[in-house]
């Protein structure tokens, strides 16, 4: 078989998306963290149009954007499907995905910016949440998968792990218990899954990152 | 096999175009209905409830959304006949890449030629000038992205062929200048049944953008009025304007408060939808 090396920054939530996926494949892979404010010729090299992580290589070639990496380890690796087999099941599968590509930017952007910007920001990610709520979660299901997580469930890493990270690094609330009940459950339910406690970065080592990042905006502002 | 096909679409929608040349390849019957996007029908909102946008393609009553993964459904589900996507992982990861690289530019970087002017439309020409320089790399000496064969990258940039015309009248550029070899590409896929049928024409496009503008430009002016007019009664103090007609308020003396966010939310609102009542409803936000 052969290597597999994993491009990316420890932060990242599209990152985590990869690690997900080759953890719950049971993969081997060589990983390597990029300074993001020293990218590597290798990076550079591996992805010369966007320039970002993650990047899988795969016998020496690369593959760019989680959500195509994703495909791309899901079809390689067939057992272990993180795909509906059925057409229509996996285009709504796809739809959600899509979703979480979307939305998962705004927040990042909460603790990159400030002022009504920032709620501007918080709004939009309000309504994001309630939309999966009202319209990707169905009740009584644990997962978006259904009895098993999915692609769909890895896609929405951002959400489980990095929202309540950012809401306490930046004092903002988008998502309360009583009011995303079924997200909730999902979130406890995905967290508590062995290979994803696993692939998520430390709380933590988050905290001291987006605090500090949060400082050093807030300082910029300021001066 | 084929059940019952619906597409709702609205005909300049390039993502419309996709779709339609996917089904067309596939040879697929359907029925088409046009959609009024100022006054969506409570199908398409039924069907689309997160997005409420177009296409939506309902295959025996379920509905599918985003052209991309349309596109790929369509391919899934009548795979007895002309491929889209290439057999191997690889290639297929390589062609979504670049399914999603025109996503993620082109559409964009188009309304910006000719929604603006000055530096900002300069600055959309020449990033959109060299998103297709990188497309046209992407083709090498092939016919087609997908190779020999026609393929999903062609499904996925072909219909913006149509809007190019708009493009360089607004810009006042020529892409074919630049990029010849996308123009080539482009006018072979053109001769192609599916393709001809399914996209837009040019110089109709181009008048529905005119008259969009005009209306965009009529809009903005009844929206400038109504902030005037509440500037005047004291309500918000306006900073910037944006050519879309969506207003964003900022209150000079500090962070809005969360009435505050839903007040200018709802200012907003109202901004895009009638005078009179926008007056009426002006009236409610008092500071």
């Amino acid at each position: 078989m052969a290597a597999v090396k994993l491009l990316g920054a420890w932060v990242s939530p599209y990152n985590c998306r990869v690690i997900c996926a080759l953890k719950l494949k049971g993969i081997a892979y060589e990983y390597m963290e990029e300074d993001l404010l020293n990218k590597s010729p290798l990076l550079l090299q591996y992805n010369p149009v966007h320039k970002k992580i993650p990047v899988l290589v795969h016998g020496g070639r690369s593959i760019c954007e989680s959500a195509v990496i994703l495909r791309y380890i899901d079809e390689t690796w067939p057992e272990n499907p993180l795909l509906p087999a059925d057409p229509y099941e996996r285009a709504v599968a796809l739809f959600w995905i899509k979703f979480a590509d979307d939305t998962t930017f705004p927040i990042a952007m909460m603790y990159l910016i400030t002022g009504e910007e920032q709620k501007k920001a918080a709004k939009e990610c309000s309504e994001m949440l309630e939309t999966i709520e009202e319209h990707g979660l169905v009740e009584g299901k644990k997962f978006f998968g259904g009895d098993e997580i999915n692609m769909v469930d890895i896609a929405f890493c951002s959400v489980a792990h990095w929202l309540g990270v950012i809401e306490e690094v930046t004092g903002l609330k988008a998502f309360e218990p009583h009011k995303f009940p079924k997200l909730n459950s999902w979130i406890l339910n995905f967290k508590s899954v062995p290979v994803i406690k696993e692939s998520l970065p430390d709380i933590e080592t988050m905290l001291a990152f987006f605090k500090g990042r949060r400082e050093m905006v807030l300082a910029s502002k300021s001066s | 096999m084929e059940g019952e096909v619906v597409l709702l679409d609205f005909w300049p929608s390039m993502f419309g175009m996709r779709t339609r040349i996917a089904l067309a390849e596939k040879q697929i019957k359907y029925e088409y209905r046009e959609e009024d996007l100022r006054n969506k029908s409570a199908l398409l909102l039924q069907m689309n409830p997160v997005h409420k946008k177009i296409p939506v393609l309902i295959h025996n009553g379920k509905p599918i959304c985003e052209s991309l993964i349309q596109v790929q459904y369509i391919d899934e589900v009548w795979n007895d006949r002309a491929p889209l996507l290439p057999p191997n992982p690889y290639q297929r990861a390589t062609a979504r890449f670049w399914a999603d690289f025109v996503d993620k530019k082109i559409y964009d970087l188009g309304a910006k030629v000719w929604r603006t002017k000055g530096e900002e439309q300069e600055a959309a020409k020449k990033e959109l000038i060299e998103c297709l320089k990188l497309l046209e790399g992407q083709l090498g000496d092939n016919p087609y992205f997908g190779g020999k064969d026609f393929g999903f990258v062609d499904v996925a940039l072909v219909p913006f062929y149509c809007w190019f015309y708009t493009y360089e009248k607004f810009g006042s550029f020529s892409i074919e200048a630049e990029c010849p070899k996308l123009i080539a590409w482009a006018k072979r896929c053109m001769q192609k049944e599916s393709v001809a049928k399914s996209l837009a024409d040019q110089e109709k496009i181009y008048d529905f953008v005119l008259h969009l503008k005009k209306a965009l430009g009529i809009e903005d002016e009844v929206a400038k009025e109504t902030v005037r007019a509440a500037e005047t009664a004291g309500f918000f103090r306006v900073v910037n304007f944006m050519d879309s007609a969506i207003l964003y308020i900022k209150v000079k003396w500090g962070i809005l408060s969360s009435s505050m966010v839903r007040s200018s939310c709802k200012v907003i609102a109202l901004l895009e939808g009638h005078a009179h009542q926008r007056a009426q409803e002006v009236s409610k936000f008092r500071l």
